[in-house]
């Protein structure tokens, strides 16, 4: 530290003291660094102080939570008081309409990565099936993927226009699919094999997911936390992978209203959630997705700020590894997937962090979309049952802690992908 | 021709690459937002076939007490709690940027809480809020510390405002002027309070990857020159990170405008409306609470809203970048 920053006012003028002044500056350099560690280490304890007195809480009795004055440990340790929150019942049983939109967001998942990665090893140059066959045969097992879910949807709902919103969005993202394998004239017969497969897959993966959503119950605690787990995650991996798609088409590719689109996605990134609040919230009531996982997924699907992200990100990496593949008479989807995602790794960690915990933390959407207890997410679920048992605060805080442990274990375990991501954000943004 | 080829190729791989973005956004975004202007030119309540009204809606708006209420509300809020939550977070970071051993686990550590959910931080504020919760016994502490005692009050249910708080101290009644100039009432203050302390440490980390791109060079010369600390941070600091705070101070508004995880669980608006806000106003009429769902009504005051963050951000901007020029 230099000298020139400690107090030499009390020198008077013309008298040197060199020797007061050095002695001054090793106090300030010996105090200064404890100083800043007990300074941090205390704003450190404030910030942690609630989760500290709410985890303790968790073990009062219900006399003790609201006694005055409050405790600081628990008179006695209640540790039954963790299991309980898992018995509650808020009744209702699972409807099938919301187990089978569960399992079917699920399958989407599966279907669309099975297809995609599948699809890859067909890309063999035009052997086997030809394309004036195999590209409407393609097509045509799009619509049966969309014509299937339908009908799937149909199954537990008596609703025309959610059966028909639901097969659309399937009909299209396996159309999407389609087109993408279609441009680096693949095998036709290993595309139609890998669609059948995905096919399958997302099929058993909707029945799995949404029989484990019927076991979970209806407004049950594991039901609430079923629910987010699976929208957290579910979301995050398809938006991760379509807001990589984006990014790559923007940074990299050259089309006719490419920087127009970039710009418009740039401007759309200021505009306030509470504008489209009402109206989404209207063609969401009319699709009929109202209490169903479709509400909270399909919206949210791309996201602005990610494509964003990773469009600086993708920018970022040399050309030359891929000019060099497309030499060898690689297609983009294959430059995209075999170079472009693996370097890019560590921003998809980011991105998926980021996005997971954007849904595991949502609260308006949910509440809006979401009101039948078996479709709850955990932050509805908080909030409605701190109003239904005002006096059980000790179970309250064990929702809240539950609620908790999810977003800071993963923070924990990934702490540095989180920083750089907010860090990322604010400075480029 | 092979060039041409390849060129179309690119065009519509990119076109497929983008196609699940703008299906999306056409969809939920722009004719979400196009079908919003007209719904907000209507009365509609989602059962019958809108009726259209013209301005109706905004002149209803402009005139409801409840709206206006909202709006005096949240911009006590945005004017409290934007500065001290930017002051706050730009604290944190200068002192998280000083170079020490174990600073990243000090940064870790001040940033896990907001990692967490609104809902969670705010249901154990709630608890910790109550009459016979900590912060009551924390100042009851304080004030014995000066020898006085702490009348334990209801935070959550306190409508007296800052101001008249302040004249009543001295003796003064000011519960006769309007109120929007009797300030923010004390449960109002309570939910900033617990929104600057969970939300300063987000922005601390953008802070903090802003210094440590400020060249280490320059304070090293100033304080060569015999700057001192505090003259460094006002010389150095403060003007190279102008354009993080310009970025944090917008984030902050269009966030803390449209507040409502703690409304919705604390207060309900309450008490006397002095928690109102406008995104739990639109919130309460779209899912028809006070009779059916005014949709035309609630879309025009998410205009309204949309309106005023947007004179606000470009208020800040020329008020920021004025200061730019000063250096």
């Amino acid at each position: 530290m230099p000298v020139s920053e400690t107090n030499t006012t009390e020198m008077g003028p013309g008298i040197p003291a060199p020797k007061d002044r050095q002695w001054t500056a090793r106090v300030v350099r010996l105090v200064r660094r404890p100083l800043l560690y007990l300074l941090l280490t205390a704003i450190g304890l404030v910030l942690f102080t609630p989760f500290i007195l709410a985890f303790l809480g968790t073990f009062k009795s219900d006399a003790e939570i609201i006694a005055w004055p409050p405790s600081f440990l628990p008179a006695e340790w209640l540790f039954e008081n963790w299991p309980k929150l898992f018995s509650t019942d808020f009744g209702g049983r699972p409807r099938p309409e919301g187990a089978t939109s569960l399992g079917l967001m699920a399958g989407m998942l599966v279907f669309f990565g099975a297809f995609l990665l599948g699809g890859m090893s067909s890309e063999t140059k035009g052997r086997g099936v030809p394309r004036r066959i195999g590209l409407p045969a393609a097509i045509g097992l799009a619509f049966l993927v969309g014509a299937m879910a339908a009908w799937y949807v149909g199954l537990g709902f008596d609703g025309r226009l959610l059966q028909l919103t639901v097969g659309a969005a399937f009909f299209v993202i396996a159309l999407i699919g389609v087109g993408v394998l279609a441009m680096s004239e693949p095998d036709w017969g290993r595309v139609l094999l890998a669609m059948v497969a995905a096919l399958l897959l997302g099929g058993l993966t909707t029945v799995l997911f949404e029989v484990f959503a019927v076991i979970a119950g209806g407004g049950r605690f594991s039901r609430w936390l079923y629910n987010t787990a699976l929208l957290s995650t579910v979301r995050a991996f398809i938006m991760v992978l379509f807001s990589a798609m984006a990014a790559y088409a923007f940074a990299r590719l050259r089309f006719p209203g490419r920087n127009f689109i970039f710009a418009f996605m740039l401007a759309s990134m200021m505009i306030p959630g509470a504008v489209t609040l009402i109206p989404a919230f209207i063609v969401i009531a009319k699709m009929q997705w109202v209490n169903t996982a479709y509400s909270l997924v399909i919206p949210s699907l791309v996201n602005a700020f990610g494509i964003f992200l990773l469009t600086q990100f993708f920018k970022a990496i040399p050309r030359e590894l891929e000019e060099s593949a497309f030499i060898d008479g690689a297609s983009f989807f294959q430059i995209f997937n075999t170079i472009v995602l693996p370097l890019a790794k560590p921003a998809l960690l980011t991105l998926f962090i980021l996005q997971f915990q954007g849904m595991w933390n949502d609260f308006l959407t949910p509440l809006l979309y979401l009101n039948t207890p078996d479709m709850w997410v955990l932050n509805v679920a908080l909030s409605v049952f701190q109003q239904q048992y005002t006096a059980a605060w000790n179970i309250t805080l064990v929702g809240a802690m539950v609620n908790a442990i999810v977003p800071l274990t993963m923070f924990f375990a990934f702490s540095r992908y989180y920083i750089e991501g907010v860090s990322y954000a604010g400075l480029k943004g | 021709m092979l060039r041409d080829r390849r060129a179309r190729t690119e065009a519509l791989t990119g076109y497929f690459f983008i196609a699940p973005y703008l299906l999306i956004t056409l969809v939920f975004t722009i004719g979400v937002i196009a079908f919003a202007i007209y719904v907000s030119f209507t009365k509609f309540n989602l059962f019958q076939a809108p009726e259209w009204t013209g301005l109706d809606n905004y002149a209803k708006a402009f005139g409801d007490a409840k709206f206006l209420r909202s709006l005096g509300n949240v911009f006590w809020y945005v004017v409290i709690v934007v500065p001290a939550q930017t002051a706050l977070a730009l604290g944190l970071a200068v002192l998280l940027n000083a170079k020490i051993r174990g600073s990243s686990f000090f940064r870790t550590v001040f940033y896990a809480p907001s990692v967490t959910s609104s809902v969670v931080i705010t249901m154990i504020f709630f608890w910790m809020y109550l009459k016979t919760g900590y912060i009551n016994l924390f100042f009851t502490k304080l004030w014995a510390l000066g020898g006085a005692t702490w009348e334990p009050i209801q935070w959550l249910n306190n409508p007296t405002g800052l101001f008249e708080g302040i004249a009543a101290a001295f003796g003064g009644d000011i519960s006769n002027v309007h109120w929007f100039f009797q300030g923010p009432s004390v449960t109002w203050m309570a939910i900033m309070f617990q929104n600057i302390f969970t939300t300063a440490p987000t922005f601390m980390i953008i802070f903090l990857a802003a210094l440590q791109d400020v060249p280490p060079g320059l304070h090293e010369a100033a304080s060569i020159d015999g700057a001192s600390r505090w003259q460094r941070f006002r010389m150095i600091t403060i003007p190279m990170l102008r354009p993080v705070i310009f970025l944090i101070v917008v984030l902050g508004t269009i966030g803390t405008w449209q507040i409502f995880d703690q409304v919705k669980i604390l207060t309900a608006g309450g008490p006397l409306d002095t928690t109102l806000t406008p995104v739990y106003l639109i919130f309460i009429e779209a899912l028809g609470v006070l009779g059916p769902p005014r949709m035309g009504f609630a879309s025009a005051m998410a205009f309204v809203l949309a309106a005023i963050i947007f004179v606000f951000t470009l208020i800040q901007r020329r008020f920021i970048e004025t200061g730019t020029e000063m250096y």
